[in-house]
């Protein structure tokens, strides 16, 4: 190595020999006490105490539950991993009428209450549509 | 290695090195995911490879920093130096893997380009909290790409040794991007312990050896420049400009003394009877000619081999690298050189001494 070259990195050394601990102590000083690792959400319904029927589809997990005395009807999906489309909505639809039930949103359960035309129609044909990209991601038909 | 674009020129050597890197390199992808599979089951591969190739690339560049210091310091390490540019070129792979995977897990999968949604999607660049540390680690990709693609012998020549090691030097600023990218990026999520430890272990070690060869670096330059209250100074009787190096006996037979002479990096080599003064620096990565020997007559770099004759400054042919050459005298004991340099390649006439009259000291190999 040349003298001036070995001068540069005398320089260079010397310098970073400062500069990297206190990049490395300051990284640690600003580090947060919380970090958020579940993602942040709407409030769900409570979780209705009878699973009718219940579907496995991919990355979900699809539960049609009911009260007791079947009046009321939701639909729970379990989203195992993070969604490919984020955007994809979920559409219930029956006797030819749809309904849009919400966003999937991001990993986790996600409730659904179904309206008194959906409820207990058969089938129930629940898609998993991108409003986005324009297509049906995926059909699961409960008869 | 060629000066030409011609392909790698395997030696038993250079194959075993790359060998023991792959198998190495291969054992620590095995070991880290199985111990990730065992740690944390529901990890994804996806994940997985992007912290495999992430922690194998940042440790090698800490391997590959340190090897050039510590060959300063021991010189039971040169044989890591020999092809440290494998070692780099392997590096830049997996740290190529490890930021294409990131881009097409983060960055590819909405309606943004990727490369604008790296440098758009946080642009918190004035919190260090909340750093963009995507951005750094892209940069210093970028820095490894462009070490990678010259590393080979025919951008040195073309783009000329300065050129190409101060290109080169930008391994330092990458090492210090990266050391931010892991800080502000995994650290933060992380907190773990081990791992903040892990990392300033690693950055005090380089930092360490670096600081602590240019201590010694300083140290043998202050020996090289003659020492006395003779030293560099023109004798009477002597032609001008002849200054005084050393004595004979300082300088063991078949190896040299470095001298700084007016700026001049000066080797000065004994073998047999005779003495002979070459510019101190090899023509192929500015080696220390200084600390090699002489080989079957040949001033020989421990670098990577590269001779030299020591009267003419000359490689043997087929060969065709040449240093400066200059004048050396011998008067009663004393050796005398004149750091003007002659031009790469020109002959001088070796300084001739009575070899019975001196004694070697015992040859250092």
């Amino acid at each position: 190595m040349s003298p001036f070259l070995r001068k540069v990195h005398r320089y260079a050394w010397f310098s970073l020999a400062l500069l990297l601990p206190l990049g490395w102590l300051a990284a640690i000083w600003v580090i947060p006490d919380d970090v958020i690792q579940t993602p942040a959400g709407p409030v769900q319904p409570d979780a209705l105490p009878l699973v009718l029927h219940s579907r496995e589809a991919g990355d979900f997990v699809i539960n049609v539950r009911s009260d007791s005395s079947d009046t009321k009807r939701q639909i729970e999906i379990l989203i195992k991993k993070p969604l490919g489309n984020p955007n994809t909505t979920l559409v219930a639809e029956s006797n030819g009428s749809a309904s849009t039930l919400g966003l999937l949103g991001t990993r986790g359960i996600r409730r659904f209450d179904l309206n008194s035309l959906t409820s207990h129609a058969r089938p129930l044909r629940l898609q998993f549509i991108d409003h986005l990209q324009g297509r049906t991601l995926r059909t699961v038909v409960f008869e | 290695m060629s000066l030409t674009y011609d392909p790698i020129h395997w030696t038993p050597h250079k194959k075993l090195y790359d060998r023991l890197l792959l198998t190495l390199a291969g054992m620590y992808l095995l070991v880290f995911s199985v111990l990730e599979w065992v740690w944390h089951p529901q990890v994804t591969a996806e994940t997985l490879l992007i912290r495999a190739t992430g922690t194998l690339a940042f440790l090698m560049l800490h391997l590959i920093l340190c090897i050039g210091p510590l060959c300063r310091l021991d010189r039971r390490f040169l044989p890591l130096l020999y092809n440290r540019r494998h070692l780099g070129v392997a590096m830049f792979g997996v740290g190529l893997v490890h930021g294409a995977a990131n881009l097409l897990q983060f960055h590819a999968q909405g309606n943004v380009d990727p490369l604008v949604s790296l440098f758009a999607s946080n642009t918190q660049y004035g919190s260090l909290a909340r750093f963009p540390f995507q951005a750094p680690g892209f940069l210093a990709l970028l820095i490894l790409f462009v070490m990678a693609a010259t590393s080979h012998d025919f951008w040195l020549k073309n783009l000329t040794p300065p050129v190409w090691k101060a290109l080169h030097m930008g391994v330092y600023g990458a090492y210090a991007l990266l050391l931010m990218h892991v800080m502000l990026g995994v650290i933060q999520l992380e907190k773990s312990p081990v791992l903040i430890g892990l990392t300033g272990l690693g950055m005090f070690t380089v930092a360490g050896l670096h600081t602590a060869a240019a201590w010694s670096q300083m140290k043998k330059d202050q020996a090289a420049r003659p020492a006395g209250s003779e030293a560099g100074l023109h004798t009477e009787g002597l032609p001008a400009g002849f200054l005084y190096a050393c004595e004979v006996n300082d300088i063991p037979d078949s190896r040299a003394k470095m001298l700084l002479m007016e700026g001049e990096n000066i080797a000065l080599f004994k073998y047999g009877n005779q003495l002979s003064a070459v510019h101190n620096l090899c023509k192929h990565q500015n080696g220390p000619l200084g600390e090699g020997k002489i080989i079957d007559g040949c001033i020989t770099c421990p670098w990577h081999g590269y001779q030299y004759r020591p009267h003419d400054g000359q490689s043997p042919p087929p060969f065709k690298e040449k240093v400066c050459t200059y004048d050396v005298l011998v008067l009663a004991g004393k050796v005398y050189v004149n750091p003007s340099p002659y031009p790469e390649g020109t002959a001088r006439p070796p300084a001739v001494f009575e070899p019975a009259a001196f004694q070697s000291p015992v040859n250092p190999s």
